[in-house]
């Protein structure tokens, strides 16, 4: 005791911990949806070959944001915010009731988009904004309740800020779209697209990876300094390129804010490079394998994006590739990679955890199965790298073999998913250090 | 087993304390808290346990629930009336906490 400063706390119970149906419900729903995603890119794949002005990509691309990525991060904020933030959920009543108007909405607004019935896309989508709009003021509150400051929560808040904006024009395009009111339809869809995948997605992807990888891989930093000037310029550039896109989109403002997205893309994966490789627990794991996909997408997907902005032409698949390295490669690999930590992790809290002192309860590492999941990593690895090429150098049979191979790591990956929710046999704990010392006598 | 367990007194509930924290992984480094260097101190008297602990990290999302899982399972001991956890962060927990043995199990050195 002379040698530990020992300061009376008061003991942290799990109060706040989440209910484990809340996060799950959006977890499982997010994984149904990405599995739907793979199969509509393989059905639909000659379509976005023309174009990506169609309402059928419209239906994929909304399958894939709103219903698998977006459910995806509702589900683990209504985890994270409680267990790494040590926030309160004001009211998981209300969260449950979030899950019931969001969930279906969604699935509305993906089928109205899929046959062309435009009544429903309007009907669906206003539901999916009164989804959002709950979601967020549920967050909103939460955010006033924070205990445990740390650099994922202010990534965290001005995401949900630019999700609120996405949204808002989201209907502003679909309004001027319909009516005809200000013909500038082009220019808000741009700006819609720009917040979506790079205020609300990607900035609460930046602030959940930076946290995860400090986590898990017990990383220590001396400094937040370039996730600070990263989170910065960041949010300068996509203000500056929103503004860019509305009023001045034939200058070279958008190219400028393009580019400096692409330099705050650079600062961030060099940041979170530099965190991996002073990581103590040096093996790699699954979730580092989907991190580097996925960074190389974003870096790629940064330099397509400069480069068209750069030039007044370009054929149509180099924009469908754009939206695919930054939608399936991006974000969409970051999001599987994360689902290996957080739905063990909540399935052991709410399974196991009551039983760990007592019996051999098993380790997160213990609930799934890592072969199955380096196949999964694998196979879509192998089916993305494959589509991107065939969609930039516009070659049709590769593209088939590339969306396949992904349709089929998404299998393997909702499979050894469910099997921790619902194990076929029963988790064993694997060797510990108590057995090494046994060996060591 | 070099833990930072300081001040333990030669007698069977503290060995058995010690013996029942053993048994609490983190699930997700599969080190038990004794040997991650999570417990900073351990007293018994007159059949109340009293343990300073810390997590990896403020926020840990695991910490909370390892605290919980200290409590009740040091309650199950025959003979204790209470258990009190405290939680430090004075002094933070690094990586050298952790015992040479699961060291060598998590970063092989």
């Amino acid at each position: 005791m002379d040698e530990v400063r020992l300061k009376q706390y008061k003991t942290i119970k799990p109060a706040n911990s989440p209910e484990f149906d809340v996060p799950l419900r959006y977890f499982l729903t997010g994984l149904l949806f990405f599995v739907l995603f793979s199969v509509g890119l393989m059905w639909l794949s000659p379509t976005y070959f023309k174009t990506y002005d169609d309402p059928k990509i419209f239906a994929l691309v909304h399958t894939a944001v709103l219903g698998w990525i977006t459910m995806t991060i509702m589900g683990a904020m209504y985890q994270l915010f409680p267990v790494a933030l040590w926030a309160e959920i004001k009211s998981m009543k209300v969260a449950r009731w979030n899950f019931w108007l969001y969930a279906p909405a969604v699935a509305g607004f993906a089928a109205s988009f899929y046959v062309g019935f435009t009544p429903g896309i309007a009907l669906f989508g206003l539901l999916i904004v009164g989804g959002i709009v709950h979601f967020s003021a549920l967050t909103i509150q939460s955010v006033k309740s924070i205990k445990n400051w740390h650099i994922m929560a202010p990534y965290t808040i001005a995401a949900q800020g630019w999700l609120i904006v996405t949204i808002l024009f989201g209907a502003a395009y679909a309004l001027d779209w319909y009516f005809n009111w200000f013909d500038v339809s082009p220019h808000l869809l741009a700006a819609h697209v720009s917040f979506g995948l790079a205020g609300w997605l990607s900035l609460t992807l930046m602030g959940v990876s930076y946290r995860l990888m400090e986590l898990f891989a017990l990383s220590q930093r001396r400094s937040y300094k370039l996730a600070y000037i990263n989170l910065g310029l960041w949010n300068f550039a996509l203000i500056g390129l929103g503004i860019s896109l509305i009023f001045f989109s034939n200058t070279p403002a958008v190219r400028i804010f393009v580019t400096l997205l692409l330099a705050s893309a650079l600062i961030y994966t060099l940041d979170l490079l530099h965190l991996f490789m002073n990581r103590r627990r040096k093996s790699i794991t699954l979730e580092h394998g989907f991190i580097f996909v996925s960074l190389t997408s974003l870096i790629a997907g940064g330099a397509l994006a400069a480069f068209m902005t750069c030039t007044n032409t370009f054929p149509n698949n180099y924009l469908v590739t754009y939206g695919y390295l930054l939608i399936v490669g991006w974000l969409g690999f970051a999001v599987v990679g994360k689902y290996y930590k957080i739905i063990p992790f909540l399935t052991w809290l709410h399974r196991y955890a009551p039983k760990a002192g007592f019996k051999t309860a098993p380790l997160l590492k213990d609930l799934y199965s890592a072969s199955l999941g380096w196949a999964s990593f694998t196979l879509m690895t192998a089916g993305f790298s494959l589509t991107s090429f065939a969609l930039a150098l516009h070659v049709y049979k590769v593209l088939d073999l590339g969306t396949i191979l992904y349709f089929f790591g998404a299998l393997v990956v909702a499979y050894n998913l469910l099997t921790i929710v619902f194990p076929i046999k029963t988790p064993i704990r694997s060797t510990g250090v108590k057995q090494i010392e046994q060996q060591d006598t | 087993m070099s833990s930072r367990i300081l001040d333990i007194p030669d007698n069977l509930l503290k060995q058995q304390v010690l013996e029942m924290l053993a048994n609490v992984y983190d699930p997700e480094l599969g080190i038990d808290v004794v040997n991650l260097g999570l417990i900073y101190g351990l007293e018994c008297k007159e059949g109340k346990i009293f343990v300073t602990m810390t997590f990896t990290t403020p926020g840990c999302p695991i910490g909370e629930s390892l605290a919980d899982i200290v409590e009740e399972t040091l309650s199950l001991i025959p003979g204790v009336t209470e258990v009190i956890v405290n939680i430090t962060f004075d002094p933070p927990w690094n990586v050298e906490m952790i015992s040479d043995e699961a060291k060598r199990e998590l970063f092989g050195e």
